[in-house]
């Protein structure tokens, strides 16, 4: 009886203790992370080409053309200004493929009343099996403007119809609610010039919310007055500034945002396209590194902080709740679709540091924090826990966290895209302190949860809202 | 029942934990206030750029009338990164400076100072010397730039070294030195091979150096064997859209001796760059090598509407680029050329009218 008890107790005891490691190894790692960020972004902030010497350098090169595709399902409210901000792009050869998955909204008409869309017979260079096409229209306000109407087959098959109709080397998919920045691409494109290796890259993805737009360009970068925005810039700091950038150095960054990244077309038609997934942007760069490296083929796959995408984050819980839903279904699939290169060395740092961070951290992440919550809560109930004990590890845990807001948001100040205000930065670092009080432990439940609902595919759509401060279409011709 | 805080050195724990928090507490106001200083510190640094190539600015215009005019004191990187941007906004940057000009920079410790910056440990600041020595456009910081760019690791740094470099030309035989540079490294990609070698071609002419005097140099860098062949590729690119139209036969004979798809596919994109037609894009109409037949159709708008009738026949072509650059190229090439579209609307062939009637289509936009 005794032994049984002594038993439970250190069990117990080791179960306690496993909760502290693996808390300290969690938020040892985004610290390191967030070290290693601030070391490379000082350095390579002194270095970032501006505009003009960058216009300079890709006049005479030979800049690889870039097809723009946008998947669209559903987005009367924001497409016509994410369309209307990549016509107004700075780069010398591009063409925008807008991709009308089926919508049963009023998202085609709006594009045919905004860009005076006409129907044309486009041919199409079918390498790639989709839903079928019910039509091709071509904008008579922008001629590198192409519509293609297909029936709906989600968003893989949409990016997939896009390759079929794109003309150019380069692909780069955007999310239908996203405004590019007009020098986004030139900064991409100029790194796919220095590097002969890069197949993929993925810019920022910054929150718009808050932010003013004119004429559907962000003219000044602002913080938004909702927490929950709050938090999530904290978010996205933290993880494109510290762990993008951090993955991307080590040669082991595994997802490029849908929101945001350009690809070598010839490489995606290589894998077969995009695959009919919930996160088509994780699968499609883990199956890139596989293909390189079963290919031989030398390859990098990098993180560009400069250039930026402006997207719209949740606006209120329950969409937000659908969309990390969504997020933790799509790392679950892709992981166990991709395990062949979990531990491998085969895959380099792809296969030995970045499957197991994103496997451990990431999927397993929620289920050690619920564990831990749960855990806490009992021992505490149970008085197996001091309270004073209880009580000043719950601040620290707090505290470090609001060490890493604030250190993303210093991280922020080292592009060219940050929030100006002071007061901006504060604020953010400040509200996003309060994630650890409900919000965090919302989502990490609703990530566990959504862990063991992989099989479900469907797409959890958030609610739009129409980009705020928007101007109506130019009056002039281009 | 022991639990976390009471196994392991219990009088310890708690007063640890509340050392963390202190100095937790202490890194997050340290954090904000770093960040209050860092934002106060870019808009100053910001500034006094503004501020410097502003008075580089000032000085640089004063001087064009006023010929006792100097440079201000240059003492600093920063400061010889203000006169490059001043530079580069005065004049372009492409263009060189006048004379007057090169011997106030010259007058200046701006060069001496942006070399010895070349050793520096930080790559940031290597990086920004790089820079700032192809703004200062002065022709004998050539020789000690390419000097630094071939133990440069940094592949940043040795691409922009590249294009100051090029910046720097005065001599022909230079060019076949920057050449060797780049064929140094095979992980460059051709497009920066090929941006490099244009504009090193703009400033030889800028500095007055007739084409001809280039043809010795051109010769021995399309050498077969002698340097990879991406970078005879990039140059061959790079002859055609600078419209060097009096090495077009140089080009086409190279072709011919070497025999290679690519090399020949690269020629025929050149001669469509100078406008020029020549048999060799007759010969290569039809290629089995797509790559190469893509590259004769398109290069093919310069032979004028003769060529009408092997480009039309393309357009029965299996594979859809080929098709699609026949119907291109037979849009450009005038009346002819519409005609013959128009007629293959009525083809039997249904992706032959299709793509007939999207060129037709696409043109009446």
């Amino acid at each position: 009886m005794i032994l049984s008890l002594l038993t439970i107790a250190n069990t117990l005891l080791a179960f306690q203790v496993l909760i502290l490691i693996a808390f300290l190894i969690i938020n040892g790692g985004y610290t390191y992370i967030t070290f290693f960020a601030f070391r490379h972004l000082r350095e390579s902030s002194d270095t970032a080409p501006d505009l003009d010497r960058l216009l300079a350098l890709t006049r005479s090169a030979n800049l690889r053309p870039i097809t723009i595709a946008i998947p669209a399902y559903n987005e009367q409210l924001t497409l016509v200004d994410t369309v209307l901000a990549a016509t107004q792009i700075n780069y010398p050869r591009y063409e925008i493929v807008v991709v009308n998955d089926g919508s049963t909204d009023g998202t085609l008409e709006r594009l045919t009343e905004a860009f005076r869309l006409v129907p044309i017979d486009r041919p199409e260079r079918r390498e790639i099996e989709t839903a079928p096409i019910r039509g091709v229209y071509v904008s008579e306000r922008y001629p590198q403007l192409w519509v293609v109407d297909k029936e709906n087959g989600g968003k893989a098959d949409a990016l997939n119809a896009g390759l079929n109709y794109s003309r150019y080397p380069l692909f780069c998919a955007i999310d239908a609610d996203s405004i590019l920045d007009p020098d986004a691409l030139l900064r991409m494109g100029h790194q796919f010039l220095i590097n002969r290796e890069l197949v993929a890259a993925g810019g920022s993805v910054r929150v718009l919310n808050g932010c003013e737009v004119v004429g559907s360009r962000v003219r000044k970068i602002r913080s938004p007055k909702s927490i929950l925005a709050n938090i999530q810039i904290a978010e996205y700091l933290r993880g494109f500034m510290a762990g993008r950038v951090t993955l991307g150095e080590y040669g082991s960054l595994l997802i490029i945002s849908g929101a945001f990244g350009i690809f070598r077309k010839d490489l995606l038609f290589s894998v077969g396209g995009y695959r009919k997934t919930v996160g088509e942007d994780m699968d499609i760069v883990l199956r890139l590194h596989r293909h390189c490296v079963d290919q031989k083929i030398h390859y990098k796959v990098y993180f560009i902080p400069e250039p930026v995408c402006w997207t719209q984050v949740p606006g209120n819980f329950p969409s937000l709740l659908r969309q990390r839903n969504r997020w933790q279904r799509a790392l679950v699939d892709s992981i166990w679709y991709n395990r062949t290169m979990l531990f491998n060395p085969r895959y380099g740092r792809a296969g030995t540091l970045g499957m197991p961070f994103f496997l451990f951290i990431e999927l397993f992440g929620p289920l050690i924090e619920f564990v831990g919550y749960v855990g806490f809560a009992l021992f505490f109930i149970f008085h197996m826990l001091n309270p004073v004990f209880a009580l000043l590890f719950f601040i620290i845990s707090i505290l470090w966290g609001m060490w890493l807001n604030a250190a993303a948001v210093l991280l922020d100040n080292f592009v060219i895209h940050k929030y100006e205000s002071l007061l901006d930065s504060y604020r953010i670092a400040l509200l996003a302190s309060l994630e650890y009080l409900g919000y965090r432990q919302v989502l990490a439940v609703e990530r566990l949860v959504a862990t063991f609902q992989v099989t479900q595919t469907h797409w959890g759509h958030p609610d739009r809202k129409t980009i705020q401060g928007r101007s109506a279409l130019p009056d002039h011709e281009p | 029942m022991q639990s976390l805080d009471t196994a392991f050195f219990p009088y310890l724990v708690i007063p640890l934990l509340w050392m963390v928090i202190a100095l937790f507490s202490l890194s997050i106001v340290a954090l904000f206030i770093g960040l209050g200083l860092h934002k106060r510190e870019i808009l100053r640094r910001t500034r006094a750029r503004q501020e410097q190539i502003a008075r580089f600015e000032r000085a640089l215009a004063r001087s064009e009338a006023d010929r006792t005019v100097r440079l201000p004191g240059v003492n600093r990187l920063d400061e010889v990164v203000a006169l490059g941007s001043a530079l580069t906004r005065k004049f372009g940057p492409d263009a060189i400076a006048s004379p007057r000009i090169l011997d106030l920079i010259r007058a200046s410790r701006a060069a001496e100072i942006a070399l010895k910056e070349l050793g520096a440990r930080d790559w940031a600041r290597r990086y920004q010397a790089v820079t700032a020595i192809g703004d200062l456009r002065l022709p004998e910081l050539f020789d000690p730039l390419v000097e630094f760019a071939r133990s440069e690791e940094n592949m940043r740094i040795f691409g922009i070294c590249l294009f100051s470099a090029a910046h720097l030309l005065s001599k022909p035989y230079q060019f076949q030195t920057l050449f060797t540079l780049t064929a140094s490294r095979p992980d460059l990609s051709a497009g920066y091979d090929e941006g490099t070698f244009r504009i090193a071609i703009r400033t030889l002419m800028e500095r007055g150096v007739a084409p001809d005097r280039l043809s010795l140099v051109f010769e021995t860098c399309l050498e077969a064997g002698r340097y990879g062949e991406q970078h005879a590729l990039a140059l061959i690119q790079a002859m055609g859209k600078e419209q060097l139209v009096n090495f077009s036969p140089l080009l086409v004979e190279v072709a011919r001796e070497r025999r290679s798809d690519r090399l020949t596919a690269v020629t025929l994109r050149s001669l469509q760059s100078m406008g020029r037609c020549d048999p060799i894009i007759e010969e290569n109409l039809g290629s089995a090598d797509l790559m190469l037949n893509i590259a004769a159709i398109r290069s093919a708008e310069s032979c004028g509407p003769t060529i009408v009738p092997q480009v039309s026949a393309q357009l029965a072509s299996p594979d859809f680029n080929v098709r699609y650059a026949a119907a291109q190229t037979l849009m450009n090439l005038g009346e002819a050329g519409h005609r013959e579209l128009l007629a293959r609307e009525q083809d039997e062939r249904e992706e032959v009218r299709h793509m007939a009637a999207f060129a037709l289509l696409a043109e009446s936009r």
